[in-house]
């Protein structure tokens, strides 16, 4: 037997109510999808099984409010690589879930991700010239080198994004099935 | 033999910002007699983002797109590895929570939409190595790609995770490798080929990026390659507009070419450089 059950309360809990999250429990912290990260390789100190063990101990304010749980590129490799199957990538992702549900939204990852359903309710689509802003706020400063080389090869997104054909059925389905 | 009808999903990186990959796919669909219908009511898919926000609308948003494909009888195709990604996971949750997609089809019944499930996602290089075929595409070689040592990237979502995708072995896959010899030029074997651009942190963790960038294109120069392709939209404006980036923490600077899918196809057909968008790089493709 697995699932919410035998994890109990707390933010353990929480994660294994969630799809994604529900193998946590399963966990024997065995490091392969550290071992596989990409980004644990790129960034000393960021690590899956980490982020597993504290979500185990319920050290869940901490790693919530952190910027950690966003620096996942979701790669799934350790998706992949898992012996248990737990997915710890979705595991992560459940912990994005639950850090947005409960008004951690400060970091830049929580920004970037509510950028999306705030421009699919305005357009239906992305709005790609105005995502740098709403996720790095001041610090995009830190990217103009970057925008003006793509500027010089014309590859500056249009700021002005044509609306979908049956937006309002998109507004209606948005407003049905958020929480 | 009457054209491949698709429902084409370009995804949002094509249609503002690497335009010049809608463009070289425009360019080679008569020729590979392929035929693409864009619909102007499909929404972004979300990329796996929105689904951190509100899972229920991400789920209720792709299965109208898979609706909308559905009604017109006609597959899906698209040029971004996390579309085609976000929109199989979709139809797994859609199939593994039947309660849930009833539900969804009552709310989508009133815009006279119902998704069955019988909608193919697809990603065009499947479409390439399963329904044309090596065969056929190397009778479609005008300017064979004789000597040039050409390096697969296949990005992540199209390969991982393996029981979900289902296409090809996610460890050892071929499929590039293929279409590369195909069009008469040599694929480079190096170990980075299945690996992370790191497309999805380039914001939020610029180091990352820069040096999964490196590590990529790194792996690619030193077994020798002139240029890169990638069957994903992402990950080529990742490791083209991060190269500069990755070049700071290296000795000499890589200057290596990134291709799209189909502007290598094209070249090989023998499609003119600006209908492929080859003047659109940021690292420059060598004549």
């Amino acid at each position: 037997m697995g699932g919410a059950a035998e994890v109990g309360r707390g933010l353990p809990g929480e994660v294994a109510a969630l799809p994604d999250g529900k193998d946590i429990d399963h966990c024997i912290q065995c490091g392969m999808c550290t071992a596989t990260c990409p980004v644990a390789e790129a960034v000393p100190g960021f690590s899956p099984r980490q982020i597993i063990a504290r979500t185990l101990m319920n050290l869940g304010e901490e790693l919530l409010a952190s910027d950690e749980i966003w620096y996942c590129a979701r790669c799934q490799q350790c998706v992949a690589t898992c012996r248990k199957d737990i997915r710890p990538g979705d595991i992560i992702t459940a912990l994005r879930i639950i850090a947005i549900r409960m008004g951690y939204r400060k970091t830049a990852g929580a920004r970037h991700t509510l950028a999306f359903l705030g421009d699919i309710k305005k357009k239906g689509k992305l709005n790609e010239a105005t995502l740098a802003f709403k996720t790095l706020g001041m610090s995009t400063i830190t990217m103009v080198p970057y925008a003006m080389r793509m500027m010089l090869k014309g590859k500056i997104p249009s700021p002005i994004v044509k609306k979908i054909e049956g937006l309002d059925e998109v507004r209606a389905l948005v407003e049905e099935y958020r929480r | 033999m009457s054209a491949a009808r698709f429902a084409y999903y370009p995804g949002c990186a094509a249609e503002a910002t690497v335009k010049e990959a809608d463009r070289a796919m425009q360019a080679i669909a008569p020729l590979l007699n392929l035929e693409l219908e864009f619909f102007e009511n499909m929404t972004c898919c979300g990329a796996g983002v929105l689904h951190e926000e509100e899972p229920d609308v991400s789920l209720a948003l792709n299965a109208r797109n898979l609706a909308i494909a559905e009604r017109a009888g006609v597959d899906l195709l698209t040029l971004c590895n996390t579309c085609l990604l976000t929109m199989v996971k979709a139809q797994h949750e859609l199939k593994s929570d039947p309660a849930l997609a009833k539900r969804i089809n009552e709310s989508l019944a009133k815009f006279d939409l119902h998704y069955e499930g019988r909608v193919r996602v697809r990603h065009l290089l499947w479409v390439l190595a399963e329904d044309v075929g090596p065969e056929a595409i190397r009778a479609l070689v005008k300017k064979p790609l004789t000597g040039m040592r050409i390096a697969p990237f296949y990005g992540c979502h199209i390969l991982r995770p393996e029981e979900v995708l289902g296409f090809e072995d996610d460890r050892d896959p071929d499929s590039m490798e293929r279409i590369i010899e195909a069009l008469g030029a040599e694929p480079v074997r190096y170990d980075a080929r299945t690996e992370c651009c790191g497309f999805h942190v380039m914001l939020v963790n610029k180091p990352a990026t820069t040096n999964m960038v490196g590590q990529c294109l790194g792996g690619a120069s030193d077994k020798g390659a002139d240029v890169m392709v990638t069957p994903c939209t992402l990950c080529q404006l990742t490791l083209d507009s991060y190269q500069y980036l990755a070049d700071k923490t290296r000795e000499k600077p890589l200057k290596l070419p990134v291709l799209h899918l189909p502007q290598l196809m094209g070249m090989a057909f023998g499609l003119d450089d600006k209908a492929l968008g080859l003047n659109k790089h940021l690292v420059a493709v060598a004549p």
